[in-house]
């Protein structure tokens, strides 16, 4: 690869496209021959938790009745403090900014903690019903630990457990796992919860850029947020109460559209325009269902093809329209 | 052989390479910007999602062509539907080939979808044309779709094409194997490892010796997928399952896959090709080949527990997780502050968060909170309540 590279470079600057002082940093830093592997190791690192937090709780499952259950609380425990500890030792304490560990292992011993200290909660809460029956309690507990944790060490991981745990409160699973299986919403309740609760998470994000914290865990806020409110709309526009959530949807279709100009990210904007594009075409549907034009139908099947191809032109535009507005082309 | 204009398609390399090179931070914003807009190009789309949208968009509109004109020419040709297929995969070749040449579009998404849709409608068309009684000739269609999709592949530049010329060409040579020779079944594994380690080696010599980079990634495609057949043929696990699963007797009352001659043969393979990869990418350096190794080293974990049941999972994972952070943190520590060659340094040509989004997402699907008692499905709203449920109302 790094011959064609090198190749090219030189191109660029036979074209007058960069200047000698610049081929010449870029041919010493190639002839370092570097082969990192930063991202290896990390994805290594990220990959011996996952597997270390869910062999321990297996463990803890199937041995529940033969080993004390003060020594797995007590071992549970002192692991937890251990990881706690060493976080706390080597992290320079809370900012408004983002701020990294020294070690990117740290990063893991985060995640690491809140994981075990969630195992925790629960076993406690199984065990010795710690919190009676406000089951709602025993997940309040961990999303506040994890809360706590993701802004203090600025860990996106530990907040999104932490966000996941805020709905588990209020009933919802929004974990991805769900969303593919569409079982994010049992019923027309729960999918009224869904939109409040993406709707408050939106304007959590809009006071925290307010106040400058933590500005890079937006991102995070707006994706749960959007796939909350776009999935909660679009399930109730399949209901029987539909109307009002067509305008819903494109209220927040076409305030997510300007978001993700403003945080240039591609995935936002993506997301939007197709929940958008789903929306758009359930409404109409449904409007002309009810304006009973049942025979129309057959007449749109003959035009699907110019449909699509007005529907690509249109896409096409769009894109073109985010990659003039974010001025650089971070659509890459 | 190319279809794309020359010069388009080498200010195309010329403007990734000096896009990489603003991503690393060699040369500023203004002055891609001013080379970018300077240069003409091919159209191209280098967001991986919104590549995949235009691909679903093309699907659409090419099977909405396709749905189209079958409404029409259906009651014609009632019994030989068949050539329309035939005629779906011209449109897809045709439409390609139009937008690759005329409108200058190179993996914009949209031509994606016409060319493995064209590709596909084919396969259908001959599959559905060589069969005899209901029993379709699998190996004219591999043939075809070798074929094809390396004609397309020399034409197009794809990867996915070079990477499905691959499978094509794999699956005809174990398809002849195994359906024309006698001792077909015994000789497979070996057969195609000779193959793949062939066509690893000569494409290797190939990359040396090219002087244009049209082929580079393609080439490049090839050598991970022999690396990949050559593992898999020497596997241990399914070297025996397919042993199995291809001789008659366990097809009807087979529960057990029997044991296979040579076993401590391929089990050495097993365990030493994995090694053998991890070294040699690291020695010289390639990174497709890290990557392969690792996975291999995952298969052949998973072929010795199926076979051996050495410890419960459970225990397994928690150790295996201690292990692989213990090894993780030495060469953290080891490798932290080296300037050259192999280093935990962040090359300044990768991306260091590269994972970081994925990280988040898999964080949130396996450790997310999950409300612990589920709503009811309808809660009541109705009626007093007092006798429903087959009990009293609970009160005094």
């Amino acid at each position: 690869m790094l011959n064609f590279e090198e190749q090219a470079t030189q191109k660029l600057f036979e074209q007058n496209n960069i200047t000698e002082e610049q081929l010449q940093t870029i041919r010493e830093y190639r002839s370092l021959n570097l082969f990192s592997v930063h991202n290896e190791l990390k994805f290594l690192l990220y990959i011996s938790i996952l597997i270390f937090t869910s062999g321990i709780g297996i463990l803890i499952y199937q041995n529940i009745d033969t080993i004390g259950h003060v020594a797995i609380l007590g071992l549970l425990l002192v692991v937890t403090v251990v990881c706690f500890y060493f976080c706390f030792k080597n992290h320079e304490g809370f900012k408004k900014e983002e701020v990294a560990f020294p070690n990117p292992l740290y990063d893991y011993l985060v995640l690491t903690a809140v994981i075990l200290s969630c195992t925790f909660v629960g076993y406690l809460q199984f065990q010795y019903q710690t919190f009676g029956t406000h089951y709602g309690l025993a997940t309040l507990v961990p999303t506040i630990i994890s809360l706590f944790c993701a802004y203090y060490f600025d860990n996106k991981s530990v907040l999104s457990i932490g966000i996941t745990g805020m709905a588990a409160y209020l009933g919802l699973s929004v974990d991805p796992k769900h969303y593919f299986e569409n079982e994010m919403f049992y019923n027309q309740t729960l999918s009224y919860i869904g939109l409040a609760f993406g709707l408050s998470l939106l304007l959590w994000t809009l006071y925290a850029s307010k106040i400058n914290l933590k500005k890079h865990f937006n991102l995070v806020y707006l994706t749960f947020s959007l796939h909350l409110i776009g999935i909660a709309c679009l399930v109730n526009l399949c209901d029987d109460f539909w109307f009002p959530f067509g305008f819903v949807l494109g209220g927040a279709a076409y305030y997510f559209y300007h978001c993700s100009f403003q945080i240039r990210s591609i995935s936002l904007f993506i997301f939007t325009v197709l929940y958008g594009f789903i929306g758009m075409n359930i409404f109409f549907a449904r409007i002309m269902d009810s304006l009973g034009l049942e025979d129309l139908f057959s007449l749109l099947i003959f035009t699907t093809p110019f449909y699509l191809v007005l529907i690509i032109i249109g896409f096409i535009k769009l894109i073109k329209h985010f990659n003039k507005k974010t001025s650089d082309d971070s659509i890459r | 052989m190319i279809v794309y204009d020359k010069i388009l398609l080498d200010n195309t390399y010329l403007d990734e390479e000096a896009n990489r090179l603003k991503q690393s931070g060699f040369i500023s914003q203004e002055q891609y910007k001013t080379f970018s807009f300077q240069v003409p190009k091919l159209k191209r789309q280098n967001n991986f999602f919104i590549r995949i949208g235009f691909f679903v968009l093309g699907c659409f509109l090419y099977s909405s062509i396709c749905g189209f004109l079958s409404l029409l020419a259906l009651d014609a040709l009632n019994n030989q539907y068949f050539y329309l297929i035939y005629f779906f995969a011209i449109i897809g070749f045709v439409v390609k080939e139009v937008m690759s040449h005329g409108s200058k579009y190179f993996g914009f998404g949209l031509d994606d979808a016409f060319i493995l849709g064209g590709i596909s409608s084919l396969l259908v068309a001959i599959g559905l044309s060589f069969e005899q009684n209901y029993n379709p000739n699998y190996f004219v269609v591999i043939v075809v779709m070798a074929i094809t999709s390396s004609i397309a592949y020399l034409r197009y530049l794809h990867r996915y094409l070079a990477l499905l010329a691959c499978i094509g060409i794999t699956g005809s040579i174990a398809y002849l194997i195994f359906d024309y020779l006698i001792i077909g079944k015994a000789i497979l594994p070996f057969v195609l490892l000779l193959f793949s380690g062939s066509g690893y080696f000569i494409s290797k010599k190939k990359l040396q010796n090219l002087n244009l980079p049209y082929y580079f990634k393609g080439l490049n495609v090839i050598k991970g997928f022999c690396l990949v057949v050559f593992y898999l043929a020497g596997n241990y696990y399914v070297v025996r399952e397919l042993n199995a699963a291809l001789s008659i007797e366990y097809y009807y009352n087979g529960i057990i896959s029997p044991e296979i001659p040579f076993a401590f043969l391929f089990w050495a393979f097993t365990i030493l090709t994995p090694a053998g990869y991890l070294f040699y990418a690291l020695k010289n350096k390639d990174r497709i080949m890290l990557w392969i190794g690792f996975l291999a080293l995952c298969f052949s974990i998973f072929t010795f527990r199926t076979y051996h049941h050495v410890l419960p999972p459970e225990v397994a994972l928690t150790i295996g997780g201690l292990i692989v952070f213990a090894f993780t943190y030495f060469s953290i520590k080891k490798l932290k502050y080296k300037e050259t060659g192999l280093t935990f340094r962040a090359d300044r040509f990768t991306d260091p968060n590269a994972f970081a989004n994925l990280q988040v997402l898999v964080a949130a699907s396996q450790f997310g909170l999950k409300p612990e008692v589920k709503v009811e499905d309808s809660p009541m709203e109705f009626g007093d309540g007092g006798f429903s449920g087959g009990g009293s109302s609970g009160n005094f």
